[in-house]
């Protein structure tokens, strides 16, 4: 009971850190308003970009692959969670039959994982440029096609003359 | 004899005073001593030490105006901050851009609540210490995302966007490094931590020292720190030479002000954490300063903890200092990474090098049941450690 009790008053003093580290930004701007200029102007209040008027709205299209980095990361940061507890008891367990369990369960667990991450890495989702080979061969070839065209051409040219 | 801040302060307090005050007041007191007087004027100080540094790694003078050797540089800029006016452009979400500085704060200053400073000063002594600073941690990112995002502000949500990304996936090779340690102490309380680093009966010296396998982890983890930080050479966030100046573009006056101190704090609470969790925390290699005895009082109380305190916080923060250089002298040193750099070096190396590491230095746990490689040694050469 008195165990409990502590323990709920070292969160309360967690959250007091928190909130109060939380409402220190609006506390101290509230405090500010009372010594700061403020002549609001509409160019004042524009959006910057560089100087000149901003071209239509902020919110464009992103690279998609931000999007998947947040997945990878999603079921990465899951299974580091899950590991938390579970390998801060593997010392006290050290020399009872429980260590063997702990060990095995847990990196079995990171094994299955990682066998996932080896896998991604083969298919190329976690390199960010994973086209660039492809692209520059396709471009190779283009060029390589541009060239016997201008050849023909010349050659066309020669039996012409 | 006390364990938390607010205990200490209740300790003290009671017994000279003899008044019984609300143990909840104490605690108030203690976020107020930790964030208002400690953190943040550390930041600020960081502010000047920075630029007096960058100044000397070019060989420039740096600031010298306001006070000795510009000592007050921080102050005559927190004050400049202040008074500045207070824009927010138009098409900003006012909701979100109002909310941003306060979870970049929370994330930053709160965290200070579970860094053990010494053996009687830590704001609150959780069991799930460890995992609560990572969670705290995590904020700031939502808060650098949610700023950029609603300053509808094409610099600041390329700048957003890439520091999410970049903190996203930067936190797993953190938390692999953390859970190493997690491993090799059994505990995830930062008080108890730092308590078995000493060099008494149980204790195994500092966890760096532990395994080799830890030993690694420690800069992997200080990498993925830096990372966290958006310091250079991982600045992608800010990137002034692309971005004007990335996610905080249209944050003007005190919210900047608030952004800069926040990202200062951020690197003394990773800096403490590096400390308390690999470096020993407040302990000195060979001695122990519990042991310290000079037999003063003041009425009923021991003055001994207070005594403690003081030399356990001064050696704690001598090695936050030294962490805080490391982390300067490398941004003055490196240039910036790409980000298919930044995203190779995180997935391909840092987590598969971590993950490694991580299960070895629980193997080593395993096959040595507990002992560290001083121990080992100790045993093998028939010292008794």
């Amino acid at each position: 009971m008195i165990k409990t009790f502590l323990m709920l008053q070292e969160f309360g003093n967690a959250f007091i850190f928190v909130l109060l580290a939380a409402v220190l930004p609006p506390l101290i701007l509230f405090v500010s308003k009372f010594f700061r200029p403020s002549f609001p102007h509409d160019a004042k209040m524009m959006t910057y970009e560089c100087g000149e008027a901003p071209k239509g709205s902020a919110y464009v299209m992103f690279n998609n692959r931000f999007y998947l980095v947040a997945i990878c990361f999603l079921v990465f940061d899951v299974e580091v969670a899950l590991l938390f507890p579970v390998l801060s008891l593997f010392k006290s367990s050290l020399n009872t039959p429980a260590a063997m369990p702990v060990f095995l369960l847990s990196f079995a667990f990171l094994f299955i994982l990682f066998v996932g991450l080896i896998y991604e890495w083969k298919k190329g989702d976690i390199d960010w440029v994973k086209d660039s080979e492809d692209r520059k061969q396709a471009y190779m070839k283009k060029v390589a096609e541009k060239g016997r065209l201008i050849q023909q051409k010349h050659a066309l040219e020669k039996q012409k003359v | 004899m006390p364990q938390s801040l607010a205990e200490f302060l209740d300790y003290y307090v009671a017994n000279i005073t003899g008044w019984n005050l609300p143990i909840a007041l104490f605690g108030l007191l203690s976020a107020v001593i930790v964030i208002l007087l400690f953190a943040m004027p550390l930041g600020g100080i960081c502010t000047y030490i920075e630029r007096k540094l960058a100044a000397d790694f070019q060989e420039r003078v740096g600031p010298n105006r306001v006070g000795p050797l510009g000592i007050f540089q921080f102050f005559a800029d927190g004050v400049k901050m202040f008074l500045k006016e207070d824009t927010i452009s138009k098409n900003a979400d006012r909701m979100i851009f109002n909310l941003a500085p306060c979870l970049v704060t929370a994330g930053s200053l709160g965290a200070f609540a579970m860094i053990p400073f010494s053996k009687y000063v830590i704001g609150a002594n959780l069991e799930i210490g460890v995992f609560f600073v990572m969670a705290l941690g995590s904020l700031v990112s939502l808060g650098i995302l949610l700023g950029a995002w609603s300053s509808d502000n094409k610099w600041s949500l390329l700048g957003g966007i890439r520091g999410a990304a970049q903190i996203v996936s930067y936190e797993i090779p953190l938390a692999i490094a953390v859970l190493s340690v997690v491993v090799v102490s059994g505990s995830m309380n930062m008080f108890k931590i730092v308590d078995v680093q000493g060099s008494g009966a149980g204790a195994h010296f500092w966890n760096i020292f532990h395994n080799p396998f830890v030993l690694i982890n420690f800069f992997i983890y200080f990498v993925a720190a830096l990372a966290e930080c958006n310091r250079t050479p991982f600045d992608l966030p800010e990137a002034e030479s692309e971005l004007v100046s990335g996610f905080n573009t249209e944050f003007s006056g005190m919210r900047f002000g608030l952004y800069a101190l926040a990202e200062f704090a951020d690197i003394i609470m990773f800096s403490c954490i590096a400390t308390a969790l690999f470096l020993g925390g407040w302990h000195l290699p060979f001695f122990q300063i519990e042991n310290i005895d000079l037999g003063l009082k003041i009425g009923d109380a021991s003055l001994n903890p207070l005594i403690h305190t003081l030399i356990m916080t001064a050696v704690f923060l001598a090695k936050v200092a030294v962490l805080v250089f490391v982390v300067m002298w490398i941004r003055w040193t490196l240039p910036r990474l790409r980000v298919d750099q930044l995203m190779d070096l995180c997935w391909k190396y840092l987590i598969p090098i971590g993950f490694a590491n991580l299960f070895l230095a629980s193997l080593w746990m395993w096959i040595f049941s507990g002992k560290s490689m001083l121990q080992v040694l100790g045993s093998l050469l028939g010292v008794s450690a």
